[in-house]
């Protein structure tokens, strides 16, 4: 596995070779968004299948505009991004990679959901066949240990159900590439531990970004952390 | 799991379970207390036609559309706050297809409550006897339509203030202070401009139905002897549906960013900008003279009202019978009164006369019976000028003769005054049989 991460100062992007498909590879990378560059210039690369990589930075540091360019909800405004072998600079590659990641924003507790009513919700939108949806909610259920929790309601259940519930429904139709932005942040020691673990048993057979506040907290459940600051990424 | 073909339309039965146990009696329980009130306050009093109940119906709306709306950008904000807006634009179906689910079930739930207060309102007309007219279904569509106008503005307003925390930042975190501030100006701005168009074009209660009124809280009121004018409601209907569609399309394009939102949008401005012409030419005369003939009850004397007031027969004829026995054999005597329309004086024929009656409000009978008094004082005024003759005292004695004919005490100054009798500090009452001994005096 090779990674490095390096601040990119030129103004111009460098040319990238396709990478592998286990792989992403960012180069100049920048993005723009109602006049701001909350991503300046990152250039990295890292290979998501040697375990989980936490990416650690303060609050409006870049890391969700990092996460939007991932998932492809966004194309970049600037620099080269491939992301599983697909380039993310035309649509075709962005559309493709969004139906294989799965981002999860910070959590919330969508009100008046039972667990399974969100993780059921969160596969419609996603647009799972009708004849396999049954089958997604019950594996992600199963998955993040929620069987015993599918009728609680998510503002009455536990912190760490709402975390887990929250994290079923985003993974539920089984990506290649989960993006976890700012799931360990805010939350109780205990939670944090709890869901680190939870982490770290979805990394053993998914591609795993987490990106958070706490290097420590990301520690827990990464492999490598990465750090990003004020845009641009200058360490790893 | 997830192939490349785009999702099949359909609802989540998931999301509609969830909102209908939520949000659905957040919003249909003050809907209907608030609309009912409203329209219990808009009934004319003692009126019990359908039309009255039709414009208590439309009028409700006042009350509830505001609350509605306020309520909506409330569950709109709220649901935005707990993340499940962030979830519903990283699915893979239109990022507007899970806010549009909720504000479906917003609307019908405040559709619900507003069907609730047109029964609860039905039901009372219904229990109070025999009912005129018919019930106008277009009244109660165009209160429909503005109710869901109120909800999809309400909406807007929620998605205009949500879009500054929208993409390409998923996870930025929500101005929570500014969105409670929001979601409570929303309801105040609502109702501040409903009071301010109602209180600008000068309308209130018994007011017909003016342009700035109708376009965004119905204020509408009719009297007994007018009709609205045909097409009036549905002007209103064709406005409000235009309204409500715009409204929807451009929340839905602030949330996609898809030009076809565009094109709605477009199409819904056309229907809004034709409902407000019609609606422009229609206010200008809203309502046009009631068609209806009278209902009369023929004995002991011959009383005829607009059907609107037929229930209130027995006792006008009660109270009438009483000033015409006083005044029978007289050159004033009373054969029929009709009721009269507001500012209409038509000439009396012998022995028939007129009376003005707005509405059935308490005492309403005593209010009739004095109009009846006042002309009967002048037909014998006139009679007695027509006369002059220095033996018929009697006519000269209006003070004493009104007061007798209104049944009210009369006392002695009254009664010196207009018969020379020596004063008295002690008041002489009489009552309203007491006119020939009376004018016996000599």
């Amino acid at each position: 596995m090779g990674e490095s991460l390096e601040h990119d100062a030129s103004a111009h992007s460098p040319t990238v070779t396709k990478p592998g498909r286990a792989a992403i590879l960012a180069s100049g990378l920048g993005l723009c968004h109602r006049g701001k560059w909350p991503l300046r210039s990152v250039t990295f690369s890292v290979d998501t299948s040697a375990g989980a990589v936490g990416i650690a930075g303060a609050h409006g540091s870049g890391k969700t505009a990092l996460f939007a360019l991932l998932g492809g909800f966004a194309p970049p405004a600037r620099g080269e991004l491939w992301v599983l072998g697909k380039d993310m600079r035309t649509y075709r590659g962005r559309d493709t990679i969004r139906r294989r990641v799965g981002l999860i924003p910070p959590p919330g507790r969508p009100l008046g959901f039972t667990v399974l009513e969100l993780v059921t919700h969160a596969a419609w939108l996603l647009g799972l066949p009708v004849s396999h949806r049954r089958a997604s909610v019950a594996g992600a259920l199963q998955r993040l240990q929620l069987a015993n929790w599918v009728s609680a309601s998510i503002n009455a259940a536990p912190d760490d159900v709402a975390l887990r519930a929250w994290l079923a429904a985003c993974t539920v139709h089984e990506p290649d590439l989960i993006l976890v932005d700012g799931l360990l942040d805010g939350i109780a020691e205990d939670d944090a531990l709890a869901m680190a673990g939870c982490l770290r048993s979805l990394a053993v057979s998914t591609a795993l970004l987490v990106a958070g506040r706490d290097a420590a907290r990301l520690a827990r459940c990464c492999a490598r952390v990465f750090t990003l600051t004020d845009g641009i990424a200058d360490g790893g | 799991m997830v192939d490349g073909r785009r999702p099949r339309a359909g609802m989540s039965l998931a999301l509609l379970a969830a909102e209908g146990r939520y949000a659905a009696p957040i919003m249909l329980v003050p809907v209907a207390i608030l609309g009912i009130a409203g329209a219990w306050r808009a009934l004319t009093p003692g009126m019990t036609g359908w039309d009255f109940t039709g414009d208590a119906i439309l009028d409700s709306v006042r009350g509830s559309g505001p609350a509605a709306a306020g309520l909506t950008a409330w569950l709109t904000i709220a649901s935005e706050r707990s993340g499940l807006g962030r979830l519903e634009r990283l699915g893979r179906r239109s990022a507007a297809a899970g806010p549009l689910i909720r504000l479906g079930v917003a609307a019908s739930a405040a559709l619900a409550g507003y069907t609730l207060t047109a029964g609860a309102i039905a039901a009372w007309t219904g229990a109070q006897g025999p009912i005129t007219g018919s019930f106008p279904p277009q009244e109660l569509a165009a209160g429909a339509a503005a109710l869901l106008a109120h909800v999809a503005l309400g909406f807007l307003v929620a998605m205009l203030w949500c879009a500054r925390c929208y993409p390409v930042r998923p996870g930025q975190p929500f101005p929570a202070v500014g969105a409670a501030v929001a979601a409570a100006a929303v309801p105040a701005a609502a109702a501040t401009a409903s009071w301010a168009l109602a209180a600008w074009s000068g309308t209130g209660r018994g007011s017909g139905a003016s342009l700035p009124s109708m376009l965004w809280s119905p204020d509408v009121h009719h009297s007994p002897f007018t009709d609205w004018r045909s097409g009036l409601f549905v002007a209103a209907l064709t406005w409000f549906c235009g309204l409500a569609a715009a409204a929807i399309v451009a929340a839905g394009l602030i949330l996609t960013r898809r030009h076809r939102y565009a094109i709605g949008l477009a199409a819904a401005s056309i229907v809004a900008v034709v409902g407000l012409g019609q609606l422009r030419a229609d206010t200008g005369h809203p309502i046009t003279p009631v068609t209806a003939s009278v209902v009369c009850r023929s004995w002991p004397l011959e009383v005829c009202v607009y059907p609107a007031f037929a229930s209130a027969l027995p006792r006008l004829e009660s109270a009438f019978t009483a000033v015409a026995a006083q005044v029978s054999g007289t050159p004033a005597a009373v054969r029929s009164i009709v009721q009269l329309p507001p500012g209409d004086n038509a000439s009396q024929w012998p022995g028939g006369y007129g009376f003005h009656l707005d509405d059935l409000g308490p005492g309403y009978e005593l209010r009739a019976e004095s109009d009846l008094v006042r002309q009967v004082t002048g037909a014998l005024n006139r009679a007695n000028r027509s006369r002059a003759s220095p033996d018929q005292t009697h006519l000269n004695r209006t003070p004493l003769g009104t007061a007798t004919l209104r049944r009210e005490p009369v006392t002695a100054d009254i009664g010196a005054a207009t018969i020379g009798s020596p004063p008295s500090r002690r008041p002489v009452t009489h009552g309203g049989a007491d006119l020939p001994a009376i004018l016996a005096i000599r």
